[in-house]
């Protein structure tokens, strides 16, 4: 993957947004447990930025995934998780399968308005009795003439409290998990969709979290993306953007705590020396730096691949585990060496310590990347087989 | 509940000690490795002398009657000093599953020789794969197994012949220099310790495990050894921390001994404490053999793990601690190197332990439990 001038381009135009709008606001949205979506993605739009991959006739740019992968890391440098994260669902998480698959119309009327920026967009895959296990929802459409008539309920649904729709997985019909399903854009203003709460977490505070129910929603047919019954598989397509995405979005934070905790363990003296002339200090600094370049050699690799059109989920997987890992890590070392600062609300890389918890959970938690990585190497029990000994 | 080793027990350990270095257990490992033979004949014989291979046994027997715990002490200053003996396999394993489960018959047998170490005993539990057929049938055993510890010394060997579908097995004792009975030697990571594939063809063999259920009298025999395993592993853990710890401070790079750089004294300090987590557990371990307790599957297995963490670390630091000697095969390093990987292998690998502790967990058969 080359990095050319118009990535840093745009990796420029990101950074002078990103310090004007987005980055002195932090503090009041971590406290708020919400950020303006609408103003912030509005702004974002404006710029372009929300649309990188996507194509020209809806208002894209119809650039390659590179430039959404230096994107990413540019967001990366905020100083939360959530804002990077609002904006990679409705880039990477939310629109892939529409802006793929969606019929013309669809697009012109939820993508459109995506990329600009004027509406924003959540995906409901998770519910309560299935997480990282997507075969096993139970949300459910009936057909009812052109209509579908959607039952159920979804949970933590990042942007939900202000999206405006919902790029929602359902089952319709009796086949079998992997054939009923269909990606469905299910307005969030209809009738019968309640936002019932929304969730407090340990992190990504900035970023609204929702449960949503559906009791007889009633939506078009034709939101339908695609074909009816493809939904789990676009859903798998989908998911490597995600992944790419989630571990692109990863570095900037690991960096920014690696060069914080350098500057705070230069300074601060203990014993008559800098903490960071501790020998473990700086050779622990200077593996984890290691480890973060081997990922971002990872991602390089993967999103070359992936534009060059290949299918990328088991690098893909293979990179969102060890990213999703190491940024656990990462942050779990540099808090260390602030002592009892690292244990403080306001410390940055505390705050990255909690935010950073949540990847090895979202998007398919490590479990479900060891298992999609195993049956990629053909060494994972078919689901008959006798259990293990 | 005394976790202590009392002073008479102390007492053995300094004694073995002394005696381990005397000999040049050491050494001998080395011209082991180096195809001397499959063990130190004359170590061994002295080690006999000293009664150290029957304390355990019954006196009408021709052993001392001690607690398991004096054995204890003995497989550590082992495995403290490489001695390249087939004490896990005679003492540990077939001397002690005679003592269990033996018939006064057996017992009389083989007890008497197997302590005063005129005869070497070893028990054979990996089928080869390749070979299959293993059958047992009317005092007939056929088929072949590998990788029998000291297999081509051993005058008699206690043979798991399990039932084809791997339900249930059966515990044979078979005599070796019958007819019926042939073997090779099977080269392993640590030649200090010679290994054997044993091909028996309508061998004459009687069965060890009356009434009991071959499985399950394994399982037994298994703890018990799995706790003395434990102990020579943190000898040979210790032996290694020293080494590393001696070479630390008296090596120098860039100006420094290397045991002032955070790097090296940390990772000493990492090993010594994997060392203690094990020393702790085998000690419990100890304990529970020593008293017949029902904690012992569970304390045998967690003694196990943590002893062969501990010894396998301190081995592999050693080594890299060592920069290029420790890559050489005069330094001493390889050799417990690989004798960790031995050990740790012997009597089942770490999978085959953990999933034996999660079954003790899930029956609610841990102290933690209590």
């Amino acid at each position: 993957m080359k990095i050319t001038a118009d990535h840093v381009a745009f990796r420029d135009t990101l950074r002078r947004f990103a310090e004007k709008e987005i980055n002195p606001f932090v503090e009041e949205w971590e406290e708020a447990e919400i950020f303006p979506a609408h103003e912030v993605f509005g702004k974002l739009g404006d710029l372009g930025l929300l649309g990188l991959t996507k194509p020209e006739k809806y208002g894209g740019l119809g650039l390659d995934y590179s430039y959404e992968v230096i994107m990413t890391e540019e967001l990366g440098r905020i100083p939360c998780g959530g804002i990077p994260m609002a904006v990679g669902v409705q880039t990477d998480m939310a629109t892939p399968a529409l802006a793929r698959f969606g019929s013309d119309e669809l697009c012109r009327e939820f993508l459109a308005p995506a990329i600009a920026g004027d509406m924003v967009a959540c995906i409901g895959v998770s519910e309560p009795g299935a997480g990282s296990d997507v075969a096993a929802i139970k949300t459910h459409a009936r057909i009812d003439g052109d209509d579908l008539v959607i039952n159920g309920g979804k949970l933590w649904i990042t942007n939900s409290l202000q999206a405006d729709w919902m790029c929602c997985l359902v089952n319709i019909g009796d086949e079998a998990p992997h054939r009923n399903k269909s990606l469905v854009i299910v307005p969030m203003k209809l009738k019968g969709v309640e936002i019932a709460k929304k969730i407090r977490k340990i992190g990504m505070n900035s970023s609204d979290t929702g449960q949503i129910f559906f009791d007889e929603v009633r939506v078009p047919r034709r939101h339908i993306i695609g074909e009816q019954g493809r939904g789990f598989t676009y859903q798998m397509i989908q998911f490597q953007e995600e992944r790419l995405w989630s571990v692109a979005s990863a570095l900037g934070p690991m960096e920014r705590s690696i060069e914080k905790t350098i500057e705070y363990t230069r300074e601060r003296k203990i014993f008559g020396k800098p903490v960071l002339h501790n020998q473990v200090v700086h050779f622990t600094l200077a593996e984890l730096q290691t480890e973060i370049e081997a990922v971002r050699a990872l991602l390089y690799r993967a999103t070359e691949l992936y534009v060059g059109g290949d299918d990328v989920t088991l690098l893909a997987s293979m990179a969102k585990l060890k990213a999703a890992r190491l940024q656990r890590e990462v942050a779990d070392k540099c808090l260390q060496y602030w002592g009892g600062n690292g244990f403080t609300w306001e410390n940055p890389v505390s705050r990255f310590y909690r935010d950073g918890r949540l990847m090895s959970i979202g998007g398919g938690a490590d479990e479900v990347m060891l298992s999609i990585i195993s049956k990629k190497m053909d060494i994972m029990p078919r689901p008959q087989a006798a259990p293990n000994p | 509940m005394n976790f202590e080793f009392s002073a008479e027990q102390q007492e053995l350990r300094r004694q073995a000690r002394r005696f381990f270095e005397s000999e040049g257990a050491m050494g001998s490992a080395r011209r082991m490795f180096e195809g001397a033979g499959p063990h130190d004949c004359e170590l061994w014989r002295r080690t006999a002398d000293l009664g150290w291979l029957g304390v355990t046994v019954a006196e009408e027997f021709g052993g001392s009657a001690l607690s398991a715990l004096f054995l204890c002490v003995i497989a550590e200053e082992a495995g403290r000093s490489l001695a390249p003996i087939p004490i896990s396999s005679s003492i540990y394993v077939c001397e002690q599953a005679l003592g269990l489960a033996g018939s006064r018959d057996q017992k009389a047998a083989w007890l008497p020789p197997l302590a005063d170490g005129s005869a070497i005993g070893t028990f054979a539990i990996a089928e080869d794969a390749g070979a299959g057929g293993q059958r047992l049938a009317e005092g007939r055993l056929s088929g072949a197994w590998t990788v029998v510890p000291d297999g081509m010394a051993a005058d008699l060997a206690i043979v798991r012949v399990r039932a084809p579908d791997h339900n249930g097995a059966s515990l044979a004792l078979v005599r070796l220099d019958m007819p019926g009975v042939l073997r090779e030697p099977v080269p392993t990571v640590d030649p200090s310790r010679q290994h054997a594939r044993i091909l028996f063809d309508n061998a004459i063999s009687e069965p060890l495990d009356a009434g009991e259920g071959g499985e399950r009298l394994w399982s037994r025999i298994a703890d018990g050894a799995a706790v003395l395993f434990a102990f020579e592993a943190i000898g040979g853990a210790e032996a290694c921390l020293k080494t590393a710890v001696d070479w630390a401070s008296q090596r120098k790079a860039f100006g420094r001994q290397i045991g002032s750089f955070q790097a090296v004294k940390h990772k000493l300090a990492d090993i010594f404490l994997a060392i203690e987590i094990a020393r702790s557990n085998a000690y419990y371990a100890a304990w529970a053999l020593a008293n017949d307790n029902e904690a012992l599957p569970a304390a045998a297995a967690t003694a196990r793990l943590a002893a062969n963490e501990a010894y396998w670390m301190a081995a592999r630091e050693n080594l890299h601690l060592h920069g290029g000697l420790g890559f050489t095969q005069e330094s001493e390093c390889h050799l417990h190197y690989r004798r960790a990987k031995l050990l740790g292998v012997n009597l089942g690998g770490s999978r085959a332990w953990r999933r034996r502790l999660v079954t003790e967990i899930q029956a609610g058969r841990t102290s933690v439990e209590r």
